[in-house]
């Protein structure tokens, strides 16, 4: 198994996918963190008093987790999917044919992956955003043990995303199709589920809607995504209460576990031609 | 050693290997041959645990490759086409394998220089030619210093000072005690390099043997054309001559090859019989027509 493990670090280092996926989504949420702290901070400015743009620190720190997850699970499945891309799936199986060890230790390398790659991007939001705030006068909120938290919280997040990443893959093992099927359903089908779910005036489709990937994680990253303060907002009418860090990490995690037992099951354990 | 049993391969309605068996000596080099989709390529995967089989089994040095600890310390193989990851330099390919042989960074190196690849250690194999290509994955095959090499094609895309050097790699692999397989779809490519023959054609063994005995199987032969195929079949028989199969026998109809006689004796005995020469001579009888007469009528299925 160890040996397992080296192989796939190995291999993710050594082409030169990892640092310019990690370039991309550091630049992208600086970008978007500080973008989004400067017009907060313009607009406070502008109308000093206003109380409804307090608060917005934690959303501009958790902006990073709350859209960008596209980039953990793109470095949990290239593990398998570049594998099948470039067949070299074959002398990783002739190296070692218990396929099961292969894809254990494909999920036990996508855990420092997830958790580096985690740390890089909350920390672009952190400098993006407190930037932003400190250029337009506005206070960062760093000082506050809150934000520190989120962002402890956020790089779980990452982590547990980078799994779901590796189960995706070994379901979908296209590089292309997991990328465009990660893309479509959080960007598109997820929020459109999850806010016509939480309108509703249905209490189990309330609480459903706290079970979809994006809303779990959201949960697990300390509730700091503006879907998940419209959703909340929306739910508490009818009591359903939002799901807990834990909660959320749970239920995220099962998508990966889910999807990875079905993806190994089905897919992995097919010939390879 | 290498033991493949009762190996038997199906898609559907096609049978892709049929019941196929033999063994590879260690010590020796065995040819494994065959037509472009004679399933050699599904019999090396089906031995490797990459295809499942529907019936027989594959054995190395007695275990079955599933049952290897760490599989390429015992069992080298370079399967066709040679798989790389295009961004990844040389070194590093081979460094993403060594913790599965168990090897450090220094025999990466080493099996580098054993193939001539040292000069590109560092160079991306994308930018590889098919040559080089080779080389590399022959290189991934002898990582774990294993004592069954399995290389499929392995003369494929080397010039000609490639393609000696890698005779006499193969050669010294075989003095060192090591079973040595290379499969290839041409036998004047492995001829000069192979001990033992196994020539199989739609899925099944139609040859095995050393080298040396097909070749004694193809004594003299003579090629004679006549109007009169009947009378000259029936004087064959008569006399104890030996009729050959002869490839592409059945577009040329009015034409025998016969074996056991020589050509004065033919013509002679022909002209006393009354049976027209239209032709008559010796044919150059090489392993590759036997090879063709073995498989032919059998390949061009996958």
């Amino acid at each position: 198994m160890i040996a397992a493990i080296t192989s796939e670090f190995r291999k993710f280092f050594s082409t030169r996918l990892w640092w310019v996926l990690t370039l991309c989504m550091v630049g992208y949420f600086l970008l978007m963190s500080g973008g989004m702290a400067a017009t907060v901070g313009g607009l406070s400015s502008m109308s000093p008093g206003d109380s409804s743009l307090e608060g917005f620190e934690s959303v501009v720190y958790g902006i990073g987790v709350a859209s960008g997850y596209v980039f953990p699970v793109i470095v949990g499945a290239i593990g398998v999917t570049a594998e099948y891309r470039h067949h070299t799936i074959v002398p990783t199986f002739l190296a070692q044919p218990r396929r099961l060890v292969v894809m254990g230790a494909k999920a036990i390398a996508a855990l420092p992956m997830g958790l580096a790659i985690g740390v890089a991007g909350t920390a672009a939001c952190l400098i993006g955003g407190g930037l932003g705030f400190a250029i337009t006068g506005v206070p960062t909120g760093l000082d506050q043990a809150s934000t520190w938290r989120n962002a402890g919280l956020s790089v779980l997040a990452f982590t547990v995303w980078t799994l779901v990443g590796v189960g995706l893959g070994l379901l979908i093992i296209s590089q292309v199709g997991v990328i465009v099927f990660a893309l479509a359903f959080t960007q598109l089908v997820e929020p459109i589920l999850r806010l016509g779910m939480s309108m509703m005036s249905s209490p189990v489709l309330n609480q459903l809607a706290q079970y979809l990937p994006g809303a779990a994680s959201d949960s697990l990253a300390g509730g700091t995504s503006l879907y998940q303060m419209i959703t909340v907002s929306a739910t508490t009418v009818s009591g359903v209460p939002p799901l807990g860090v834990w909660q959320g990490g749970l239920v995220l995690l099962g998508y990966a576990v889910v999807l990875g037992v079905i993806g190994y099951l089905v897919r992995i354990r097919r010939d390879v031609a | 050693m290498i033991t493949i049993e009762h190996m038997t391969k199906r898609y559907g309605s096609l049978t892709a290997v049929d019941d196929l068996s033999f063994t590879a000596q260690s010590g020796r080099v065995t040819g494994f041959l065959g037509p472009n989709g004679a399933g050699k390529t599904t019999t090396l995967r089906m031995a490797t645990g990459l295809i499942r089989p529907n019936a027989g089994q594959a054995s190395f040095n007695g275990k079955h490759y599933l049952a290897l600890d760490k599989p390429m310390r015992h069992v080298g193989l370079a399967l066709e086409p040679a798989v790389f990851h295009p961004g990844r330099s040389a070194l590093n390919h081979l460094l993403m394998l060594a913790p599965y042989a168990g090897v450090s960074r220094e025999r990466c190196l080493e099996v580098l220089g054993l193939v001539g690849l040292s000069d590109v250690a560092d160079k991306r194999v994308g930018k590889f030619s098919l040559g080089m290509r080779g080389r590399l994955n022959l290189a991934g095959a002898l990582l774990g210093d294993p004592s069954i090499l399995l290389l499929d094609e392995p003369v494929n895309g080397l010039d000609p000072e490639g393609i000696r050097w890698i005779r006499e790699l193969l050669r010294t692999l075989a003095n060192q005690g090591r079973t040595v397989l290379i499969s290839s779809h041409l036998l004047s490519e492995v001829q000069q390099t192979v001990d033992d023959l196994v020539i199989i054609a739609h899925g099944r063994t139609v040859y095995q043997g050393t080298l040396e005995q097909l070749e004694a199987t193809s004594g003299e032969q003579v090629g004679v054309v006549t109007s009169d195929v009947a009378g000259l079949t029936a004087l064959a028989r008569q006399l104890g001559w030996q009729i050959v199969a002869s490839p592409g026998a059945s577009e040329h109809p009015g034409q025998l090859v016969l074996a056991g006689v020589t050509i004065n004796q033919i013509a002679a005995t022909m002209t006393q019989a009354g049976i027209p020469i239209g032709g008559i001579a010796p044919m150059s009888n090489n392993l590759e027509s036997i090879f063709l007469s073995l498989t032919e009528g059998q390949g061009g299925m996958r």
